[in-house]
């Protein structure tokens, strides 16, 4: 009777510990008391189940997630690579870290979430007739920042303040300035679009008047670029903390370099596509019609602006 | 036809506000029933070497090796717990009906070689009865900030019904999600 009586507390309080397979139980170390306690028959968990909206209760990734796959192995090639400099500090791996590192930010940066639709979006709306070299501008701007405060972020983190929750604080910087990034975003479609109201107001009156003074000047390029890369990159960010991590912070910096120069290279490919689009489509209307339509163009430019904003904000 | 194509690439482009992967995890899941039924799934994370360079340097001793008692605390309290509002990436569905999910326990985390494990347990307590019963477990972040890899080869189970209870395991992938499906029942 008493063999059973132990046998059942045993079974009843250590049913699930001795199961776990991905720990080694003669190595793991003793948890601490503020660690989640361990689970026993006689403190079931009650199961909740969550109320979904029953027209869509199936999640999807998109089509073109297979690229992110893809980044994935190139991820690993990049940390393999770097490790390899490591051991074997030659031209050859300098230059294999280098094309890795720009293909990588290339693809990467032809995804979502680097600034490529806040850029077209700002060519969309513009009154000017913008060339290849603003493309190329706003590319190396938008790279240039996105990239660049990830390096002052490690240069002040790791160099100078060698804080331990460096990592929390630098996601906290990144929720910041994606927060008010978008609140500028946000203001700057608001105000294209009010100044697109007198016009659209003439067009629909059908008066012919001299167009209004644009609100973009040649500064705004610069400071919209900047605007679109201020959140700080996180893969320029681990990679220079992997850097650091194995002793090659010299080949992070040039990882990183590399990053930008593919990123600058598939932001300007994105805004030269929007300039020679908006400039053909402007050359092929006449002048009376372009300016009519360069009204409701602009201020679908600015209702993007404020949508593409609020998203900042909001994620 | 320019003109089609050039707006379509303007929509394409302006389409959507996802992140992109940045972190990549590899997931292995185990599950555990006993004549009971289904009592829960052990889950382990594995982070790509970046990540993990990361993680060690920010909550160990680099040269260390492994993480101390206090560092695993700390772990889970400012990397681990950082995901509980997104439910740590983790859906799961009882007989296609999804469930809010249980706060993982037993949490730990090592250091093997330059990557970084994560395991947990999640305990699901679903009795057996003689029909079937489905438990789907799949890891997904919406904005894709996180990437989740699941394999066939890296799902696992163990039965300690005394063959009281059937259980089986497969992985289904559907619009591009892989889930990991339990199947049991009474014998």
């Amino acid at each position: 009777m008493l063999y059973i009586f132990v046998l059942t507390v045993f079974l009843c309080f250590f049913p699930v510990m001795g199961d776990n397979p991905f720990v080694d139980q003669s190595t793991e170390t003793q948890q601490s008391s503020d660690a989640p306690s361990q689970s026993s028959e006689s403190e079931e968990e009650v199961l909740v189940f969550a109320e979904e909206d029953p027209r869509n209760t199936e999640q999807s990734l998109p089509f073109w997630y297979g690229y992110v796959q893809w980044q994935r192995q190139v991820n690993d090639r990049l940390s393999e690579a770097m490790m390899e400099l490591r051991e074997n500090p030659s031209f050859f791996n300098i230059a294999l870290i280098f094309i890795i590192s720009l293909v990588y930010s290339f693809f990467h940066t032809a995804g979502p979430g680097h600034g490529k639709a806040i850029m077209a979006a700002y060519f969309l709306s513009s009154e000017k007739r913008h060339s290849s070299i603003d493309a190329a501008k706003a590319g190396v701007i938008v790279s240039m920042t996105h990239i660049g405060i990830a390096f002052l972020l490690s240069l002040i983190f790791y160099m100078v303040l060698r804080s331990v929750t460096a990592g929390a604080q630098s996601d906290e910087m990144g929720k910041f300035a994606r927060f008010y990034g978008g609140i500028a975003v946000i203001i700057t479609g608001s105000l294209i679009i009010l100044s697109c109201i007198p016009k659209i107001k003439r067009i629909l009156q059908n008066i012919e008047h001299q167009l209004p003074h644009s609100l973009q000047s040649n500064g705004s390029l610069v400071w919209f670029s900047i605007l679109s890369g201020m959140i700080p990159c996180p893969l320029a960010w681990f990679v220079l903390i992997f850097s650091i991590s194995y002793g090659i912070y010299g080949y992070g910096i040039l990882s990183i370099a590399a990053m930008a120069l593919g990123a600058a290279m598939t932001i300007s490919l994105t805004s030269f596509v929007m300039i020679t689009g908006k400039n053909k489509a402007a050359d092929l209307f006449s002048l009376s019609r372009v300016q009519s339509l360069s009204a409701i163009v602009r201020s679908g430019g600015g209702i993007l602006l404020i949508f593409l904003g609020t998203g900042m904000t909001l994620v | 036809m320019k003109k089609t194509l050039l707006l379509l690439l303007f929509c394409i482009l302006s389409r959507t506000l996802y992140a992109h992967a940045h972190i990549f995890i590899h997931c292995k899941v185990h599950g555990v029933v006993n004549e009971r039924g289904f009592r829960g799934a052990y889950v382990n994370w594995s982070f790509d070497r970046i990540y993990s360079s990361f993680l060690i340097r920010e909550f160990a001793e680099p040269e260390a090796g492994s993480f101390t008692e206090e560092q695993e605390k700390d772990l889970f309290e400012n990397s681990f717990q950082r995901w509980k509002d997104e439910s740590y990436f983790t859906e799961i569905r009882i007989d296609n009906r999804r469930i809010v999910l249980p706060e993982p326990r037993e949490f730990s985390a090592r250091i093997t070689g330059e990557i970084v494990e994560f395991t947990f347990y999640i305990p699901l307590p679903v009795p057996a009865e003689d029909t079937e019963k489905n438990i789907s477990i799949q890891f997904l972040d919406p904005v894709m900030y996180v990437d989740f890899t699941l394999e066939e080869d890296n799902i696992s189970q163990s039965n300690n019904s005394s063959d009281s209870v059937v259980l089986d395991n497969t992985l289904r992938q559907r619009r591009n999600i892989k889930s990991v499906q339990y199947i049991f029942s009474r014998h």
